[in-house]
């Protein structure tokens, strides 16, 4: 949902408004993030899968928005001017992924604000006991989870030149990002980065040599993320820290102080936006 | 006579018909530990959900230090000074025991380093230490709640909510976290402490408060409570008293 809100950001503002690219892309980022919150607000107080629920909601009612909408083209969609340069757009989508990457790390590793979160994941009631308001740390995860979402969207466009209600608003956007978390590991920043890799190295294969068989792409994505949850419920990264932990013996009770450590146990609850794509 | 940092004033709370707290009154003094005592289903749990603001009361008031905080939330009363204890602990189990309580110090200490340096006095002081670098779920079920009093403590409470800290714990650690309670009291921290076992009730307490289904049937010092026929009637049935 809020890569669409980057994804139609610039193409409203560089059609019909003869903006530069270079300034629509932090719009994209600033209008993801300003949804995120008043959408956080209310539904991050609710519990469990209702929280997912609503902003699926929104995000299905996000795509009839664009389909009437003559701003947005509707079900036409948009069109771009074409500016043929891979590399240009490689790099953008780099700085920012990277830029997010490090900003997670430091915020979520570092700060005291990956404490929170965790706390909050850990034991919500108890984290209430020690001064964390969960629902405040949670809507600033959702925004900062949709910002750097926002800003790919508005790359995205650009870069294909051509958005529509479905592609930009579509589900397959988000339930290739479940799969990528899932299967990657959720909770950790590596997880779904080697997620990705392998979703998208199955996706050029699969099109490469399957492509008369599209149905099953999705069929194959669902097997994946159930079998994940069955057989291997923190994802290849997290199962790998969990052996890499334990084959290291239980830890010892000294402790060599003034020390933090976070690696051990880098359980970083990722707050990987494409989930809420 | 101490400042009034507690006054409990008519609290109910009902869930549906069930009264679980019904009228309670009580003020608690600056450096006073207050028993809070009831057989099984008395409203001992419901009412410190109500004074650490898990449930705002269906009536009546609770000031903390002259200040109205009925129904104001858990985050805001832990910051204001309230610390409390889970009588089901609640660790933040994948966390280490460091990690755990530097959480509970980030309110005082914004910073994570300033928040370590705390947690690790704290630690030195309820004697976890040594075990700071170990999973929360590793702990024995004593230390489980030692850090629940150590990351209560962290928040620098000027009124502490304990909530069976003592129960399930062998003799020996029982003991030692006696020691530790008085310790905290000769702070000057406030207490009220939940406990089924009298002989930890009447070692601590300065006064006890007695409930059962949800109505407040006695107030007064240890000594005095126990002999009151109402609460042994509570206690051991009609034939006892």
């Amino acid at each position: 949902m809020f890569f669409g809100v980057g994804a139609y950001t610039t193409a409203i503002l560089m059609k019909l408004g003869g903006w530069a690219f270079i300034l629509t892309v932090p719009l994209g980022g600033l209008f993801a993030g300003i949804l995120a919150f008043f959408v956080g607000l209310p539904t991050l107080r609710l519990k469990g899968s209702y929280f997912a629920i609503g902003t699926w909601a929104l995000a299905l009612a996000l795509q009839q928005l664009a389909l009437i909408l003559d701003i947005t083209g509707g079900p036409d969609g948009m069109r771009l001017p074409p500016y043929l340069n891979p590399s240009y757009f490689y790099y953008w989508m780099l700085g920012v992924v990277g830029g997010t990457f490090a900003l997670y790390w430091i915020l979520l590793e570092w700060a005291p604000f990956g404490l929170k979160v965790r706390a909050i994941r850990e034991d919500q009631d108890g984290a209430m006991a020690l001064g964390i308001n969960p629902t405040r740390v949670k809507v600033q995860s959702f925004v900062l989870s949709a910002v750097p979402v926002g800003l790919l969207g508005s790359i995205y466009a650009y870069w294909i030149t051509f958005i529509d209600p479905l592609s930009a608003f579509g589900d397959i956007l988000t339930d290739q990002a479940v799969v990528m978390a899932v299967v990657g590991g959720l909770g950790t920043l590596i997880g779904p980065a080697i997620g990705a890799v392998i979703v998208f190295t199955f996706k050029t294969l699969f099109w490469a040599y399957l492509s008369d068989y599209q149905v099953l792409y999705l069929i194959i994505l669902g097997v994946a993320i159930a079998l994940t949850v069955l057989f291997l419920p923190n994802g290849l990264w997290g199962t790998f820290i969990n052996y890499r932990d334990s084959s290291r013996g239980m830890r010892t009770q000294s402790v060599s102080r003034p020390r933090i450590d976070a690696s051990e146990h880098s359980d970083e609850q990722e707050k990987g936006a494409p989930e809420h794509g | 006579m101490a400042e009034t940092i507690l006054k409990v004033q008519d609290v109910v709370k009902t869930f549906g018909g069930l009264h679980a707290v019904n009228r309670v009154t009580f003020d608690l003094a600056e450096g006073e530990v207050m028993g809070l005592i009831g057989p099984n289903g008395a409203g001992k749990t419901t009412l410190f959900n109500v004074i650490s603001g898990y449930y705002p009361p269906t009536q009546g008031r609770i000031h903390f230090k002259g200040q109205d905080v009925s129904g104001v939330p858990p985050y805001k009363l832990a910051a204001i000074g309230i610390g409390r204890t889970f009588q089901v602990v609640k660790p933040f189990p994948g966390l280490s025991v460091l990690e755990n309580v530097i959480i509970a110090g980030l309110c005082r200490y914004g910073t994570r380093r300033a928040s370590e340096k705390h947690a690790w006095k704290i630690l030195d002081f309820t004697g976890l230490a040594d075990q700071a670098d170990k999973s929360a779920a590793n702990l024995t079920l004593a230390g489980r709640k030692r850090l629940e009093i150590s990351k209560a403590l962290a928040l620098e409470p000027s009124l502490l909510l304990l909530d069976e800290v003592v129960a399930g714990l062998n003799p020996t650690e029982a003991d030692k976290t006696i020691e530790l309670i008085l310790k905290i009291k000769g702070f000057g921290i406030s207490i009220l402490i939940v406990e089924h076992i009298m002989r930890v009730i009447m070692n601590l307490s300065d006064r006890v408060v007695v409930l059962n289904f949800g109505q407040q049937i006695a107030l007064g010092k240890p000594a005095d409570v126990a002999r009151d026929p109402m609460v042994i009637q509570a206690y051991f049935g009609e034939d006892a008293a």
